[in-house]
């Protein structure tokens, strides 16, 4: 047999082994209920056909109402001291042994330390900034509404995922907020809607 | 001849992406149960046998269950430009990850960046799913991306490593399984 047709033999073999074994019943079932059952709210919004015109209106009043609450209560305090950043073109986070590594030009340094991660469920959203996920080769690159950059190390990020603080679903180009505790630490990547810049 | 043939399986391989992505498109515009339902049979065999290949029976189900909802949940942010199938085996990859480290199941074979050597003990070797389950983690992982369509850059992508690792990776799990695996 030639290589060609063992490469064949082995991709039949996989096929028919998968064949052996299909997903279990109950996971579609779980699914679509899960589908069925409230998560699709969203389609009830962008389809105002589904709701007779008064009841959409009342639904927008109240959600505009909300909105204007949360971005009173809401908007972001900058962190102490953060202004003497603001001309910093790079942000870097990462831990002490890597940041040795990183490129020595105008940059702000976030030094994090490995007992971090053991910290980082009593720590507490102090802001959060959208940013926009533009590498994930190696260490993470987004770019944020003012299009600075922002750097984070692949270690790091390693962690958070391990902690389930960073979306799965995050892909190059996706519009992402970007949690920080009070020290400016980042302690969380969520998806997030493009219209925040 | 087989350039006919190359042809033919790139023409369906093409027609069923673009299959997905307007199924998927007509999920993520009207909410569709049914939409979701035919991605969900299109997609659902193939992710769960990677992710049981690569791991455990309740462990796969319990990610593929997962994968599904994040899915849901997730929709509104796709890509236009990625492939549907892709995104998901990247949720897939990652949520396994996450998964084994979260319950420190994370040992040198599941290290996808150790090359690691293939086990087999005691196991049928014609029975190639028990095979294919003795090869390391990365090998293992990169043979069934491999299995189910995908090209090398998209190998590279899901498992974020460079394209010449998961060349490695493939060339290593191929040559063990040509050794070992008996036809019965």
């Amino acid at each position: 047999m030639n290589e060609h047709d063992e490469n064949d033999a082995l991709k039949q073999a996989y096929q028919t082994a998968k064949q052996r074994y299909p997903a279990p019943g109950r996971i579609k079932r779980a699914v679509t209920e899960h589908h069925d059952t409230g998560s699709n709210w969203w389609y009830l919004l962008v389809r105002p056909g589904r709701l007779p015109g008064r009841e959409w209106l009342a639904l927008t009043a109240a959600l505009g109402c909300l909105l204007v609450l949360l971005t009173i209560y809401t908007s972001p305090v900058p962190p102490a001291g953060e202004s003497k950043f603001v001309a910093l073109e790079v942000e870097y986070h990462g831990y002490q042994d890597e940041i040795n590594d990183s490129p020595d030009y105008r940059e702000k340094l976030t030094v994090y330390t490995r007992e971090y991660t053991q910290q980082l469920n009593t720590l507490n959203v102090f802001y959060s900034r959208p940013a926009m996920l533009a590498s994930l080769d190696g260490d993470w690159l987004f770019t944020d509404c003012q299009n600075q950059k922002i750097t984070v190390s692949h270690e790091l990020i390693d962690d958070l995922r391990a902690l389930q603080r960073v979306d799965p679903a995050l892909m190059k180009g996706t519009f992402v907020a970007l949690s920080f505790d009070e020290q400016g630490r980042l302690i969380n990547i969520d998806s997030a809607p493009a219209e925040h810049c | 001849m087989a350039k006919l043939g190359f042809l033919r399986g790139f023409l369906r391989r093409e027609s069923t992406t673009n299959c997905n992505e307007s199924l998927f498109r007509q999920y993520r515009q009207t909410g569709d149960t049914a939409a979701l339902s035919a991605l969900y049979d299109q997609h659902s065999n193939n992710l769960y046998y990677y992710l049981l290949v690569m791991s455990d029976p309740i462990t796969a189900a319990d990610v593929t269950q997962k994968v599904w909802l994040k899915i849901i949940e997730s929709c509104h942010d796709y890509q236009d430009k990625g492939r549907f199938q892709a995104w998901l085996f990247t949720i897939g990859h990652r949520m396994l990850i996450d998964e084994f480290r979260a319950n420190k199941r994370w040992q040198a074979d599941t290290d996808p960046d150790t090359l690691g050597a293939p086990l087999l003990t005691n196991i049928d070797t014609s029975d190639f799913h028990q095979l294919l389950k003795q090869l390391p983690f990365a090998q293992r992982e990169a043979f069934s991306l491999q299995q189910e369509g995908f090209s090398l850059q998209d190998i590279a992508t899901i498992c974020s490593v460079p394209v010449e690792t998961v060349k490695t990776r493939l060339r290593y799990a191929r040559n063990t399984l040509r050794k070992h695996w008996k036809e019965s």
